[in-house]
């Protein structure tokens, strides 16, 4: 994930320069392979799901989804689309849960991953 | 050149259990022959085109499919009971004495057609026994299980008489269970993972059922987990390039209490929070027992091929869960780490 790509991106988008900006700083100092865009701090909430949409098509991010267990922590796996997450899945102790009840998530994904 | 029903059906088992990486770990170690190629479109071309010529171009041989399954089947993505022999008994559990109480004198020409890959329809069978290659005195007893499942599909339709008729889909499931002899004293009960916790229970039932000629419970106890988790809590600290927690829950010590403690992210680690870890410490010196402990072993400084999320204690105190499929050095390096802090402090 190169520098050009951001400046590239941020001078054919200006309005999300300083959220493309402040994504890229955060994503080299958090080498994650799994985004999660709650987790990202300083940057105004519309602007930084714009930003993350705009690398995610630009092919630099890919969209995924994660299920949160009914204690709110994240189930093991990512699904690349929410038709793709089972009915029923385990949670931290094991114990499994109907999914349609549970709060999903879209995280991103580096290219690669 | 293979039977073509045979290998169609190792293909469909090698689409099913193994990984990508895996397929093209065998291929890559033929690649200079022309009967290989590495690159596919996705996993199912990989396995139905490039592996299928390979092994029909005798580059990758039927064998070699065989234990690709088998690491993959066998290692994993499963519970594991484990139960110590009781004293006295160490002529019992031999391959040799095992195999003939199961099949009688002629018992070498039986395990000759092992391994097989048939399921007897809504049956269980025993499809391998064989000595395991790294440690002569040890076993394994494959049992291949064949079940229809029913599930609701979730749809539902309304009657004009005041009843709905609900909407159920039966599909068949595949199950591996697996008995293995780990000496000098473990034998282990694997099984697949499964929503289900009565199937699975029912599932190492079946592994005793079928093994009742050669072996029964009552010459075993159960192997409890308690110490090894207790002491994997206490020296966290000491060995964190061995093993990190994400995920632990803990009685206190009149069992009226029990706190869970989860990262929230899926690659979180309890130790990296002090207050997290001092709280489980205190639990625990204080009389507390674990009650389940996530631990993920760390594959950096160790034998382990990845990093491995083991839960134990997961419903019985001599039960774990192997979160993902792994190979057989990886469960084998879980289980001597267990053994090893089941023993006194370091």
């Amino acid at each position: 994930m190169s520098q050009i790509n951001f400046d590239a991106l941020a001078r054919e988008h200006p309005e999300l320069r300083i959220a493309l900006k402040r994504l890229g700083i955060w994503l080299k100092e958090h080498p994650d392979p799994i985004i999660i865009p709650s987790k990202i701090s300083g940057v105004e909430a519309y602007a930084l799901a714009s930003a993350l949409m705009l690398l995610a098509k630009s092919g630099v991010l890919h969209r995924l989804y994660k299920v949160k267990t009914p204690s709110g922590v994240y189930a093991d796996g990512v699904f690349e689309d929410v038709s793709e997450i089972p009915e029923r899945l385990p949670d931290r102790f094991n114990n499994y849960f109907d999914t349609a009840e549970a709060d999903i998530t879209p995280v991103f994904a580096r290219e690669g991953v | 050149m293979p039977q073509n029903s045979e290998l169609d059906e190792a293909l469909k088992l090698v689409l099913a259990f193994c990984t990508t990486d895996q397929i093209k770990r065998i291929l890559r170690m033929r690649k200079d022959d022309d009967a290989v190629r590495l690159s596919a479109e996705n996993k199912k071309i990989l396995v139905d085109r490039n592996l299928r010529d390979a092994v029909n171009g005798e580059a990758v041989k039927l064998s070699e499919v065989f234990s690709l399954i088998q690491n993959s089947e066998e290692n994993g993505a499963q519970h594991i009971w484990y139960y110590r022999l009781k004293p006295g008994l160490s002529s019992i559990i031999t391959a040799d004495s095992v195999a003939e109480r199961l099949w009688g004198r002629n018992w070498s020409s039986t395990i000759k057609a092992y391994p097989s890959l048939t399921l007897k329809p809504e049956g269980y069978v025993i499809s391998d026994f064989r000595k395991s290659g790294r440690k002569p005195a040890d076993w394994y007893l494959k049992i291949y299980g064949h079940t229809v499942v029913t599930h609701p599909t979730g749809r539902t339709e309304q009657r004009d008489d005041g009843f709905f008729w609900r909407e159920y889909k039966q599909f068949p499931l595949r199950t591996v269970i697996l008995v293995r002899w780990n000496s000098p004293d473990l034998l282990e009960i694997r099984v697949d993972r499964n929503e289900s916790r009565k199937r699975v229970e029912e599932w190492q039932q079946i592994a005793w059922n079928l093994i009742r000629p050669a072996l029964v419970k009552d010459q075993f106890r159960t192997w409890d987990l308690d110490k090894a988790v207790k002491r994997l809590v206490a020296e966290c600290d000491k060995h964190n390039d061995l093993y990190t927690f994400r995920d632990a829950g803990v009685f206190d010590k009149d069992q009226k209490v029990l706190a869970r403690f989860e990262a929230v992210q899926e690659q979180g680690n309890l130790l990296q929070s002090q207050n997290t870890i001092e709280a489980i410490k205190n639990y625990v010196s204080e009389g507390g027992t674990m009650q389940a402990l996530a631990i993920t072993w760390l594959s950096e400084k160790t034998a382990l091929s990845k990093e491995l999320r083991v839960l134990a204690k997961v419903k019985e105190s001599n039960e774990i869960l192997v979160a993902a499929q792994c190979t057989a050095e990886d469960v084998d390096h879980v289980t001597d780490q267990l053994r090893r802090f089941s023993k006194g402090a370091s």
